[in-house]
This record gives structure tokens, C-alpha cells and sequence, in this order.
């Protein structure tokens, strides 16, 4: 394997392990009401790296499976969308939350 | 921040664009949802700016080609992908359309007159035919979709996004001004063809004093009624173009804008038919043209008459099958 098909793998890999922290870091992240571009910036701050195409769908995704409540409301001057982790999505994060705790602990006896 | 009105308009385009791929469910919530971010973005780039066109264009190009944005919020699986779609709905229109003119030519190559029951099985005969066209190509992207791997790369049709490619919506929009003048001239047209059917006619002073010759037949004069229903739903289908934002008909509204262009297709198809089979003696007075001396004008203009309603023929099935195809992919085929 080349350097170049390493790192292509490498990417993919990392990629492949954030996808489910993704979901953990935006539910925690909506205890108060955010907008999604708003949410997006503070994501990228936080050490997620995503892009609107990725976060926005995946909004909407939690927001069907009922984990996430939202509304729109006029500030400023136009509307935007905002999301609010609700009763279901709390509890989904408490057992996310003790779940990837319990699987690092393990991952670290593991990869010691 | 503030839009220039050309900004405004390629941000309405990109919209409209991406839309078309949006799950039906939602649609115009995550439509808003987009427009929302781009005026986010813009307005982090350029707080106290103007958005000009060449800013917008900017921002969309970083969005990426609409079809591909709106694939991302698909949730459900899809027996064809919007990434197929596209070549999918050109074969579609490519297929419909010859399968029709070819049906149609030999239809008419037959003159013989046909009674209403032959020319009633003719079209079932043309339907089945077609809905077995259409069978047949989906099921084939309904395979293609599972077996082409990679079919973000398997994009024949368009390659490259390019901001110029985003359809142009302005037709989608008519003016107020047009609507009104539309809806103005469909109702003079209906109290012409009710209340004055018997004036409609040819006027020529003679030594007697003023004469006139009907023009009319009977037959038409019966489908009169029916002519007005078709103003009348014509000039009704432009109505929420009126009461509504014209943006939101562009994105959520087109859908039953098409639903009811593509009802007055086929009413079009049916009359042009009927026209054509009967033949221009039964709709106009033909002697009394003679009699007003326009027989040679008229065996031109039947000639013509014959031409003319083929090809609005051609164009109501064009017509038909389009708008059959723009609202596709909104019902996630």
C-alpha cells in the first residue's frame, strides 16, 4: 500500500469513527436553542469539523426520530430554524453517554 | 446584509433547482431551511454589504450542485436516486414522445373516418403502449440504481456544475401584470364564446346593406361550453400566482401548477384529436366561406388547419409528458 491509499484509508477510517460521536456532540450541544448555521460554527470550534451538507440533514434526521424539537422564529429579520434536544433526545444522550464509556474502557484495555 | 434583486433571483433558482430533488415530505421546510443558511453565510461574509450576483454565485458554488445538496437529506431509500434521475427523465421524454408521434402518425395515415369507439380503443391502445414504455425504462434504472457503484462519478449528463446551468424560473412566475391582462382576455374570450356565438361570423357590405354568414357549425358551437370550462380552468390555474408569494409556487406550489397544466394537456390532446378526425367541415361553415368568396383562402387554410393542429398536437403531448417528468422525481419514483 502506497502513502497515498494509506492516507485515502486513513481518512475514511476517521471519518467512519466520528460519524457516531457526530450525533452524541450535537445532541449535547442543544440543551439551548441553536440555529443550524449558528450550531454548525460552534461544532467547528468545538473540535468537529463538518459542513453544512452533513449537520443539516442530520438535524432533520434527528428532529424525525424525535430526539430533537424545533421551531421557527423571526429574530433579527428572517426566520430560522431552531433545534432544542427534547425529553427522548436527553435520555438517548445520557445512554449514548455511558454506552461510548463503557466501550472506551474496554477500547483502552484493548489497545493498551 | 442586504440582496441586489439579482442575487435574490440566482438564490430563488438555486432553490428551485434543489427542490425539485427535496423528499416530498418537508419540502418546502427544508427549501426554507437552505435559504435560511445561504442568508447566514452571506451575512457572516458581508455584514453591512450588499449581496451582490457575483457574491451569491460564490457561496452557491460552495454549496455544490443542488441536486447533490438535496441528495444528502434523502432518508428514505429510493428505487431511483437523483443522481439517475436526470438521465432517467431525458430517456423518459426522448422514449414518450417518439413512441406518441410514431403511434400518432400512423393513426392519421388511416384516413378513414373512425367512429368515437375506434377512436376511443385507439387511445387506450396508445396508453397501454406507453405505460409499458415507461414500465419497461423504470424498471431498468430501478437495476441500473443497485448495480452502478460509485453513481456520485456516473453522471453523463452533467459532469460539472455550473452556476449558469440553474433553470431559469422567471417562466414558472408570470408578472402580476400578465396574470391580470391573462385572466382579463380568458373571461372577455368566455362572454365572447357564450353570449355572442351567433355574431361570430363574416361581415360584408353589399348593395342590400350589411350581411353576415355564420362561420360556426353546429358541432362547434356544442363544444362551446366546453371551451369555456378550459379558459376558464386555465385562467384558475394561474390564480395562486396572485394570492401566494411567487417563490413559494416556484418550490412548493409548481406541484399542483404542473398537476393542473398537465390536466389541461390532455384536455388539449383530446379536442385537437377530435379535430382532426372530424376534419375542418364539421367545425366551420365551410359553404358560407365559399359564399363570402374565401374558397381558395380555405382550401389553403384547411390544408394549413390540418398542419396547425398537428403540430399543437405535438406540443400538448410535449407538453404532457414534461410536466409528467418535472413532478417525478417530487414523488420519489
Amino acid at each position: 500500500m502506497n502513502t497515498e491509499d494509506f492516507e485515502g484509508l486513513y481518512k475514511k477510517n476517521i471519518q467512519e469513527m466520528r460519524r457516531g460521536n457526530l450525533l452524541m456532540a450535537v445532541l449535547a450541544l442543544l440543551p439551548v436553542q441553536k440555529y443550524g448555521y449558528a450550531l454548525l460554527k460552534e461544532m467547528n470550534s468545538s473540535g468537529f469539523p463538518l459542513t453544512q451538507d452533513t449537520l443539516y440533514p442530520l438535524l432533520r434526521r434527528l428532529e424525525d426520530q424525535g430526539l430533537l424539537s424545533s421551531e421557527w422564529i423571526i429574530d433579527t429579520s428572517r426566520p430560522r430554524k431552531y433545534y432544542l434536544i427534547n425529553e427522548n433526545g436527553v435520555k438517548m444522550l445520557e445512554s449514548l453517554k455511558e454506552e461510548w464509556q463503557n466501550q472506551s474502557e474496554r477500547l483502552r484495555e484493548v489497545i493498551k | 446584509m442586504t440582496l441586489t434583486k439579482k442575487s435574490k433571483e440566482l438564490l430563488e433558482r438555486y432553490l428551485a433547482a434543489a427542490g425539485k430533488y427535496l423528499p416530498i415530505k418537508n419540502r418546502t421546510d427544508i427549501s426554507r431551511e437552505i435559504e435560511s443558511l445561504i442568508l447566514d453565510i452571506c451575512e457572516e461574509r458581508w455584514p453591512e454589504m450588499e449581496v451582490d450576483q457575483q457574491k451569491m454565485e460564490s457561496v452557491l458554488v460552495e454549496l455544490g450542485k443542488p441536486s447533490k445538496l438535496a441528495a444528502k437529506y434523502k432518508t428514505e431509500v429510493l428505487l431511483i436516486g437523483p443522481e439517475l434521475i436526470p438521465v432517467f427523465k431525458l430517456v423518459l421524454m426522448i422514449v414518450c414522445t417518439v413512441t406518441s408521434i410514431v403511434s400518432l402518425s400512423t393513426f392519421f395515415i388511416g384516413s378513414s373516418p373512425m367512429t368515437a369507439g375506434e377512436i376511443a380503443a385507439y387511445f387506450i391502445e396508445l396508453f397501454n403502449s406507453l405505460f409499458g414504455v415507461v414500465g419497461f425504462i423504470f424498471i431498468i434504472f430501478v437495476i441500473l440504481e443497485r448495480i452502478i457503484p460509485n453513481k456520485g462519478e456516473f453522471n453523463p449528463l452533467d459532469q460539472s456544475w455550473n452556476i449558469k446551468d440553474l433553470p431559469d424560473i422567471k417562466e414558472k412566475i408570470p408578472s402580476k401584470a400578465e396574470i391580470i391582462t391573462g385572466i382579463f382576455f380568458s373571461i372577455i374570450a368566455i362572454i365572447a364564446l357564450n353570449v355572442f356565438t351567433d355574431y361570430i361570423g363574416i361581415y360584408s357590405f353589399g348593395s342590400e346593406g350589411m350581411n353576415f354568414l355564420p362561420i360556426l357549425a353546429p358541432e362547434l358551437i356544442q363544444l362551446l361550453p366546453l371551451f369555456s370550462l378550459r379558459i376558464a380552468i386555465g385562467a384558475m390555474t394561474l390564480l395562486p400566482f396572485i394570492i401566494s408569494r411567487s417563490a413559494e409556487l416556484t418550490r412548493s406550489g409548481s406541484y399542483y401548477y404542473n398537476i393542473s397544466q398537465m390536466g389541461l394537456s390532455l384536455f388539449d390532446i383530446g379536442i385537437l384529436i377530435l379535430f382532426l378526425k372530424r376534419g375542418i367541415e364539421s367545425f366551420l361553415l365551410v359553404d358560407n366561406f365559399a359564399k363570402a368568396g374565401f374558397d381558395e383562402i380555405f382550401l389553403l387554410s384547411g390544408t394549413l388547419f390540418k398542419g396547425i393542429l398537428i403540430l399543437l398536437l405535438c406540443l400538448s403531448i410535449f407538453s404532457l409528458v414534461k410536466r409528467t417528468l418535472v413532478i417525478l422525481p417530487k414523488r420519489h419514483v
